[in-house]
């Protein structure tokens, strides 16, 4: 789905181009010492009634020494550039020339995204450019967003918007708390115009595993609700319906050929009479036979591509595969809805209507009145497994004329369970015996995206260097997968070990180390550079299980005491037990919340020194006395 | 697309000449039709076959016909140039490669999900136009036998400007077990073009190919040269009737090639090259490397290219050398380096010829390469990072100007071709040397030093030696591109394991809570280990500050600045980047650390450059730092356990599938890896499994070897690895396994401090 966060693709291509140009990452050198944005609701013609006029201004200066920087923005079909005006040492004869080009982006196929940029230098310490950028948008319901930040530390900044009084906006204010803003507003004649100013605005933190801009950015998210420029009213998203009614007008255009799709859902769930496996079948179906790929141009970045086109195709981006398995699920009689929804990515929820809200298509079956959700685009995912990415997220369902509001339940950590049981006996100096290996939900996914990314013919080695590690001590033979083409079960390994010289002899004791996952060892955040809130991927839950038959007259020594961590979002439990002739070792790692704030970063630090710690301790195994 | 299959086929250089027609979208469409067409009516048995061989059934993928249609043609016009008439030759070169190919798996088919391509180019010079154009057709074929082709709605431009389409297609429908056909057609329309295009056709792929096949028609003006490389088939090339060139190759069951580790593909793999020109001959024709029409040249001489290349050199030594304004830039090098001598009590003229040699290369790259431009602050502290062609031409004339007798070294690279089956004087490398001392002298880094011979060329023979003559006078082009001298050249001598070192001298000790290393580390590099960590480590200031004073010059860079007019204006700019890299340089040493030992590293102190290891008195990279590593300690009761196997990280392992290997060994030089470790026992600790430390695996390839012993306080291990040559014979291989796997194995090592 379209509507990507254009500030998040700035840092991106920002971050392209310095490091092609090798320019310091140093944010004090250059600074934006004036910045003015302004933005006026505008008449427009009888295509676009209205517009919104855009003029930024930044004067950068150079603090220490000279460079150059990259200046980029972006456009599409409903926003344009209309003028660059570029001015080095207020001199505009500087010969830089803007390119304007195609922005092609990862995961991306096809979309009306381009981007003008530029390199602009600033000539010595001290000296100052200016860049100066008009643009357009053609329709007030894509002008969503004014962002206060920027790649460089700004020193003084003005925002300005402009609204007659025909144009009903309203103005969300997000993540002000750090930041010293002033709001003021005056009146223009008919206009109300409001001024945000700010002074000492770090540049942007750009770290990854973070959350979207939206939650850590200052900014505003403009709410068009109406205009009356001349005489007709044009409503834009008033309220949620009229968002709705917007999106569900896509949906009516689309021309789903419903006979087509019928025939070849029948042909999937032939043979299955319960509604659950019907459903089951045609989600691991789309899953396995439709690609992704995102087309993103225009209209088509709300509008889903005909389902049988899609079909046709064997490809789809979000938006089509959640009409496809929608089509589908109904043409057997199945209650299915087109849902939209905002990703875990972005901090807005529908109380917002707005196109910042929603990043993103799914489906629902909604059987006896419980949603089921469920995500093409997952394509490794269980049926009743969702992705952390949807999780808790408010999602806007398709119902008739009305529409729905719920929520994607959140699932527990133990819905991405990844289990490991190993039973050993020792043999000299090596340790023998065999493992059962079981994956769910999104370590599940993770661990088959992996593998079938890689060329069949060679699956089955990259499986072997992935469970050993690269090791070649650790021997793996045997090997047995269930499950690799059946996402609504675990996905189970099965192998024996011969792990040679894990156990150490010096003298009459032998040393043994007996987990060589180490399971978030050193994993630790750097708590002086790091600014920004760590998300982990999704809630893990880690078990590790070993048990070991010693041999005869060999006792084990003193064992470790056991650990427990428990914080709020996470746990570690790690322990010993020793049983008559064996000895038992588990490991449980549980990450119950996926973030971590910088405030707690001391404490999993510390948390994480002692699990470490933990790992480091050795088994001696003593002569029976 | 598969940028693979454009790189390997579309080899077709791209010339600037004359053409003055667009198309609109409708004629290309029209055209795009008819290839496609015309493509898909091939009679080809080879694209008939649909069963894949049951040895191939798990292969991810399964080329099963590849066929390139290569056809050339020339007409002759007369046309205006603005001063008069003249003779225009139009080209057509048009090149269609076809691909069929069963896709088994998800791999597979993301391997072909998209193509992406330039529709059409047009680049334009003073008088001429060239055009490129390109079609594209795929079509899917189902199991059942049904054929889905791609409809030309699918392909979407992403740039469509007047002198350029780009477009990208998403192949629909197509799913595992599928096949896919598809051909990437490019029209060429160039005019009185008549370089040298090379061809190339490679007999090796990673899938196997059931089917590879090239047809060429050269219309009677074209001329070719053609070689067979390494067991490749010959290719059969023939006249018809109308003496049109006519070019054929077959070769059928090709299976797939897969190891990618320390091969040389010019000289081990198969594939032909073909150089493909229009004719000529005619006025200048012998200076301009061109053919006679219709000419056929199997195995063509190697001179041939040798020649090329010392025309090629003739001219840049007129140029550059023989011409008295070009040759005052070596003049004053030469004169830079003698008062650069005096500076710093040498006596230039007492020098011997190689010593001259070194003074006038170090004065070269201080002048040259590492002199402050405050216009390109930016590029001059990055200069570390840049790679040079070795600068062979320049060294040669610098050396000359200053009454030295060099030549300049040429031959193909070591891991390229032989010298007799050149085919291009691109395909040779250059090098400055002094002959009589077999002295060599290149600077592909601001880090290179004198007399050290780049890994490209160790132990070449059969090499050529160019030298120029310089006579008073120079009339026409005969004497001006004649001035190369060619004899045979050096044998060029091999490094052996201990020149190319990564040494590192470690004292270890617990940690206070004994849960981790404390390090002491002073690391030295030799040889070819030392560029990549000079480059991220040693800091350009640094660098220049060390020249200068080798140079014995007083003032350093910023103090020069800050005495002089213009650079007092902005000295504190230079400080200012010059302190920001500075600071960089401390997580320079951190990640340094970190990727070599693969363990966590903290508490980093103590960092730095010890000799920069930039001249070839102190040729040596020495490096110290002092940091917590973690990872190597474990408690065991009372006692401790130190996995001092680990220090050496992961060491290169020969995995499962690389272990039979029939095809000879091109490694990158002879190298060695050492450790000198002193270890502290801990008060109170006894030290045990010292002895057990031990092993030794050698061979005639190379060896590891661990020798450790202890006192009351010390344990002291050295570990060596040594790979002996930069080649092996295929039938050493087990050898060169033997050796690496005891590395391996020794990561197991331990060592236990026992409670006392």
């Amino acid at each position: 789905m379209k509507k990507i966060l254009l500030l998040s693709v700035l840092c991106v291509f920002l971050k392209f181009v310095s490091a092609q140009t090798s320019d310091s990452d140093d944010d004090k050198n250059v600074v934006i010492t004036k910045s003015t944005q302004a933005y006026k609701f505008v008449k427009g013609d009888a295509g676009h009634p209205v517009q919104v006029k855009e003029e930024t201004d930044k004067v950068y200066t150079c603090n220490n020494y000279r460079t150059d920087i990259q200046v980029a923005e972006f456009y599409n079909d409903i926003e344009s550039v209309d003028d660059v005006t570029i001015y080095v040492n207020d001199s505009k004869k500087n010969g830089i020339v803007p390119k304007y080009e195609y922005y092609s982006s990862d995961g991306i196929f096809y979309s009306d995204a381009h981007v003008c940029y530029f390199s602009l230098p600033l000539l010595k310490k001290g000296s100052t450019s200016e860049v100066i950028f008009k643009k357009t948008t053609v329709d007030p319901r894509y002008f969503t967003s004014i962002y206060f930040m920027d790649e460089q530390p700004v020193a003084e900044q003005e925002i300005k918007i402009t609204v007659p009084e025909w144009m009903k906006i309203e103005i969300k204010e997000f993540n002000f708390a750090k930041y010293n803003i002033k709001k003021n507003v005056s009146a223009d004649g008919d206009a109300t115009v409001y001024t945000y100013t700010m002074q000492n605005l770090p540049a942007y933190s750009n770290e990854h595993d973070a959350p979207g801009p939206t939650y850590i950015m200052p900014h505003l998210l403009v709410l068009c609700k109406s205009a009356q420029p001349k005489d007709d009213k044009y409503v834009y998203f008033n309220t949620l319906k009229e968002q709705y009614d917007w999106y569900k007008g896509l949906v009516v255009q689309i021309g789903n050929d419903e006979n087509f799709i019928k025939e070849k859902t029948e042909e999937i769930v032939k043979g299955l009479t319960n509604d659950e496996d019907k459903v089951k079948k045609i989600y691991q179906w789309v899953q396995d036979n439709i690609r992704y790929i995102a087309f993103e141009n225009g209209i088509a970045g709300f509008k889903p591509e005909k389902a049988q086109e899609v079909l046709r195709k064997k490809y789809g981006d979000c938006k089509g595969m959640a009409n496809l398995l929608t089509v589908m699920l109904r043409s057997v009689n199945l209650d299915a809805r087109r849902c939209w929804i905002g990703t875990k990515h972005i901090a807005y929820d529908y109380s917002t209507p707005s196109l910042s809200v929603d990043n993103h298509m799914i489906c629902a079956w909604m059987n006896k009145g419980k949603l089921v959700f469920l995500d093409a685009t997952e394509k490794y995912i269980g049926f009743g497994e969702t992705a952390e990415r949807i999780q808790g997220r408010q999602t806007l369902i398709e119902n008739g004329n009305q529409y729905m509001l719920e929520r994607v339940p959140t699932a527990t950590y133990q819905q991405n369970t990844a289990k490991e049981s190993r039973t050993f006996t020792v043999e000299g100096n090596n340790l023998k015996g065999h493992v059962i290996q079981t994956w769910k939900g999104e370590n599940k996914e993770w661990l088959l995206s992996a593998l079938n990314s890689i060329k069949q013919d060679k699956q089955e080695n990259a499986l072997k260097q992935y469970l050993t590690e690269g090791k070649q001590n650790f021997e793996i033979s045997n090997l047995k997968i269930d499950n690799l083409s059946n996402y609504n079960a675990d996905l189970k390994v099965e192998y024996d070990v011969l792990w040679k010289d894990v156990l150490s002899s010096f003298d009459k004791d032998t040393y043994l180390d007996v987990d060589n996952r180490r399971n978030y060892e050193n994993f630790k955040i750097d708590s002086v550079k790091r600014k920004l809130p760590y998300w982990f991927d999704f809630k893990n839950h880690m078990i590790f299980e070993t048990e070991i038959q010693l041999p005869a007259g060999k006792v084990a020594g003193t064992l470790p005491d056991k650990l427990i961590i428990k914080q709020p979002g996470y746990s570690f439990t790690v322990s010993y037990t020793s049983a008559p002739g064996k000895i038992i070792y588990t490991s449980e790692i549980i990450l119950n919340q996926t973030e971590l704030k910088p405030e707690d970063f001391r404490q999993w630090n510390k948390d994480i020194e002692q699990l470490t710690n933990y790992y480091n301790q050795q088994i001696v195994l003593t002569q029976k006395t | 697309m598969r940028n693979a299959i454009l790189t390997i086929t579309l080899l077709l250089s791209v010339v600037h000449i004359v053409n003055a027609q667009s198309k609109d979208a409708e004629k290309y469409r029209k055209e795009s039709e008819q290839m496609r067409q015309t493509v898909w009516a091939w009679d080809k048995p080879q694209f008939k076959v649909r069963d894949i061989p049951q040895q191939y059934a798990n292969a991810s993928k399964v080329i099963i016909a590849h066929h390139t249609e290569l056809t050339a043609d020339s007409k002759s016009k007369f046309a205006f140039y603005g001063l008069g008439f003249g003779p225009k030759k139009e080209l057509t070169l048009t090149e269609v490669t076809r691909e069929m190919v069963k896709v088994n798996d998800k791999s597979a088919v993301t391997d072909f999900s998209e193509f992406s391509f330039t529709q059409f180019e047009r680049t334009s010079g003073f008088f001429s136009t060239d055009k490129t154009t390109s079609y594209v057709g795929v079509r899917v074929i189902k199991p059942n036998g049904t054929i889905k082709e791609i409809n030309a709605d699918d392909v979407i431009l992403t740039k469509d400007e007047a002198a350029e389409k780009k477009a990208k297609i998403a192949v629909p429908d197509l799913q595992p077990g599928d096949i896919i056909d598809y051909f990437i057609a490019t029209e060429q329309n160039l005019t009185n073009d008549i370089s040298n295009k090379p061809y190339r056709v490679l007999l090796f792929d990673d899938a196997p190919i059931l089917s590879l096949s090239f047809h060429g028609q050269l219309g009677k003006k074209y001329a070719i040269q053609y070689r067979s490389y390494n067991g490749a088939p010959e290719l059969q090339v023939n006249k018809n009737e109308d003496k049109d060139i006519i070019i054929d190759l077959e070769k059928t069951n090709i299976p797939p090639f897969e190891t990618a580790l320390w091969v040389a593909p010019g000289l081990q793999l198969p594939f032909i090259r073909m150089n493909i020109s229009l004719g000529y001959k005619g006025m200048g024709s012998k200076w301009m490397d061109t053919q006679k029409p219709g000419e056929v040249s199997k195995n063509t001489d190697s001179d041939e290219f040798i020649d090329d290349k010392a025309s090629s050199l003739s001219v840049d030594y007129y140029n550059n050398y023989w011409m008295k304004a070009a040759k005052d830039q070596f003049d004053a090098i030469e004169s830079d380096a003698k008062k650069r001598a005096k500076n710093a009590g040498i006596a230039y003229k007492d020098l011997s010829d190689e010593d001259k040699a070194a003074q006038l290369y170090y004065t070269f790259r201080f002048t040259k390469l590492l002199n402050f431009d405050i216009n390109a602050l930016k590029a001059k502290i990055d200069i570390g990072n840049a790679r040079f062609n070795g600068f062979a031409f320049l060294l040669f004339c610098t050396f000359k100007a200053s009454g030295l007798k060099p030549a300049i070294l040429v031959s193909p690279e070591r891991d390229g071709l032989r010298m007799a089956e050149i085919m291009s004087a691109g395909d040779l490398t250059t090098a400055a040397y002094l002959p009589e001392s077999k002295k060599f002298f290149t600077i592909r880094s601001v880090y290179d030093i004198p007399f050290s011979i780049p890994d490209n060329i160790e132990g070449l023979t059969g090499t050529k030696s160019f030298t120029f003559d310089h006579p008073a006078m120079i009339m026409g082009m005969k004497k001006m591109m004649g001035l190369t001298n060619i004899d045979p050249g050096p044998d060029v001598p091999t490094t052996t394991s201990d020149k190319n070192a990564h040494i590192e001298n470690l004292q270890l000790s617990l940690t206070a809570d004994k849960n981790n290393l404390t390090v002491r580390r002073s690391t030295t590099l030799r040889g070819f280990y030392k560029v990549e960590e000079q480059r991220e480590l040693v800091l350009y200031e640094d660098l220049y500050e060390a020249e200068r004073k080798a140079f014995n010059e007083d003032k350093s860079l910023l103090d020069d600045l800050e005495d002089s007019k213009k650079g007092k204006k902005y000295v504190d700019e230079v400080r200012s980047a010059f302190a920001e890299a500075r600071k960089k340089q401390k997580d320079a040493f951190v990640k340094e650390a970190k990727d070599w030992f693969e363990q966590d590293v903290t508490e980093l102190k103590e960092y730095k450059t010890d000799n920069l290891g930039i001249r070839h008195t102190a040729p040596d990279f020495v490096y110290s730092s002092s940091f917590n590593l973690s990872g190597l300690v474990k408690k065991a009761g009372n006692n401790l356990i130190v996995e001092i196997g680990k220090i050496q990280g992961t060491p290169l392992v020969i995995k499962q599938e690389q272990r039979k290997r029939d095809i000879d060994v091109y490694m990158p030089y002879a190298r060695s890896i050492e450790y000198n470790i002193q270890l502290d026992i801990p008060d109170g600790y006894t030290a045990e499994g010292v002895t057990a430390l031990n092993k030794k695996v050698e061979n005639e390839t190379g060896y590891f070897s661990a020798e450790a012993s202890a006192t009351d306080k010390t344990v002291t291990i050295k570990l060596k690895k040594h790979y002996l040559h930069n080649f092996e014979p295929a039938k050493n291989w087990d050898k060169i396994i033997a050796f690496t796997d005891a590395a391996n194995d020794w990561v197991s090592a331990k060592l236990l401090f026992k409670k006392k």
